[in-house]
């Protein structure tokens, strides 16, 4: 399965791009675009009404918006469920106000998104997925999330197995030790086979690292930044690039959306020389099926 | 005396260096999973937490520790206790 994010600055045709870069995939492969943005318009572009659920547009092309809203909802719901589950005999943490103090907490949004996108990668069987995404900051965000998870995972584990020692060396000498809470008898885990607390976390490092190594892999994945001739869209594209920078990640290509030949387009041209450039002259209509085909004419196998 | 009191004397003796034997590593155990509980419930007091995802995963297992920490807060006396450890009088 391939993977296409397309990134830029608000406004400069990342919908309109990426439509066109999935109707050009399916015309070979089975092909799916998804819009992140939270202020969605690939509907439009595809002039059809979509929503989370993937919608047929074409013979091998589907596409579906998903909704940033909804998708912190059914985060949060999701961890209601779990916790309620495991915590029905704890009368002792009041669980609806940490609810409360988890959706307002910093960084929910990034992680539902980043787990709606793995979750999509995982789960939808097309050759090819393109992503339109949200505006660079919350994209470079959900994209850091990744690092910082395994950071995290890695210095809990860290803490995790210093327990389960310093456990197994007291069963040892006392033996089996358990707690009692309200009347039921608890076992507590001293060895990796029997704690479920670090099973999960080395299933969620695991599938953390797959999809980090997905994403650095450049013929699994292709980053492709969109922008204009202009000042601020080029100054925001580089800022991109030294981000992408920093996860490891690496920019394939760029695409000039509205293209004109001025000063700041020859500019772009020297200063990322080393990508693969596209140019797409300003149209007058880029809705519709029609459209989408003179744009992926226009950029060819991206 | 009967022989069984003195083997009842012995149990308790060897028992007390027994308990004694693991006292400092069931003060380290117990800090380190007062670090570990406290560390997914951060958030509430103000210091950083891990990203939202891995302590969704983690918590509904995490019952009873987060049970024995909030316990621990009402019941003992972490001073006490930790100049019981280290034999400060």
């Amino acid at each position: 399965m391939k993977l296409v994010f397309l990134l830029g600055k608000g406004g400069v045709g990342k919908t309109t791009i990426s439509a066109a870069i999935a109707r050009k995939y399916s015309e070979k492969y089975k092909t799916l675009a998804v819009s992140l943005d939270p202020a969605h318009n690939l509907g439009d572009v595809f002039e059809k009404n979509l929503g989370t659920k993937p919608k047929k547009i074409d013979e091998n092309l589907f596409a579906s918006e998903i909704d940033l809203d909804d998708a912190v909802k059914d985060y949060i719901d999701d961890l209601q469920r779990t916790l309620r589950h495991a915590y029905r005999y704890l009368t002792v943490i009041n669980l609806e106000k940490y609810f409360d103090v988890l959706k307002n907490y910093p960084g929910v949004e990034e992680s539902a998104l980043l787990e709606k996108v793995r979750s999509i990668v995982e789960k939808e069987d097309y050759d090819v997925i393109v992503f339109d995404t949200p505006p660079t900051g919350l994209t470079i965000r959900i994209l850091i999330m990744t690092k910082m998870t395994l950071i995290w995972l890695k210095e809990l584990i860290g803490i995790r197995r210093k327990i389960l020692d310093r456990r197994s060396a007291i069963e040892k000498i006392q033996g089996e030790i358990c707690v009692v809470i309200d009347g039921e008898k608890f076992d507590i885990p001293a060895s990796e086979e029997n704690d479920a607390v670090i099973k999960e976390m080395l299933e969620y490092q695991r599938e953390m690292e797959n999809f980090v190594s997905k994403l650095r892999n450049r013929s699994l994945t292709k980053f492709i930044a969109v922008l204009n001739p202009e000042q601020l869209p080029y100054l925001e594209t580089k800022r991109i690039m030294e981000n992408l920078d920093k996860i490891d990640i690496e920019l394939s290509s760029l695409v000039i959306n509205k293209y004109e030949d001025n000063e700041i387009s020859r500019k772009i041209a020297e200063e990322f020389s080393r990508l693969s450039i596209y140019r797409v002259p300003r149209l007058d209509e880029t809705r519709g099926l029609k459209a989408l085909d003179e744009i992926a004419g226009l950029i060819g196998d991206i | 005396m009967r022989p069984s009191d003195i083997l009842d004397f012995l149990k308790g003796f060897f028992g007390s260096f027994k308990k004694g034997s693991t006292e400092m590593i069931e003060f380290e155990l117990r800090e380190l999973e007062n670090i570990f509980a406290l560390v997914q419930m951060g958030f509430f007091v103000g210091i950083p937490s891990p990203p939202p995802t891995i302590i969704m995963r983690t918590l509904p297992h995490l019952a009873r520790e987060i049970y024995v920490m909030t316990k621990r807060v009402s019941d003992e006396d972490a001073l006490s206790e930790m100049a019981g450890v280290f034999d400060v009088t």
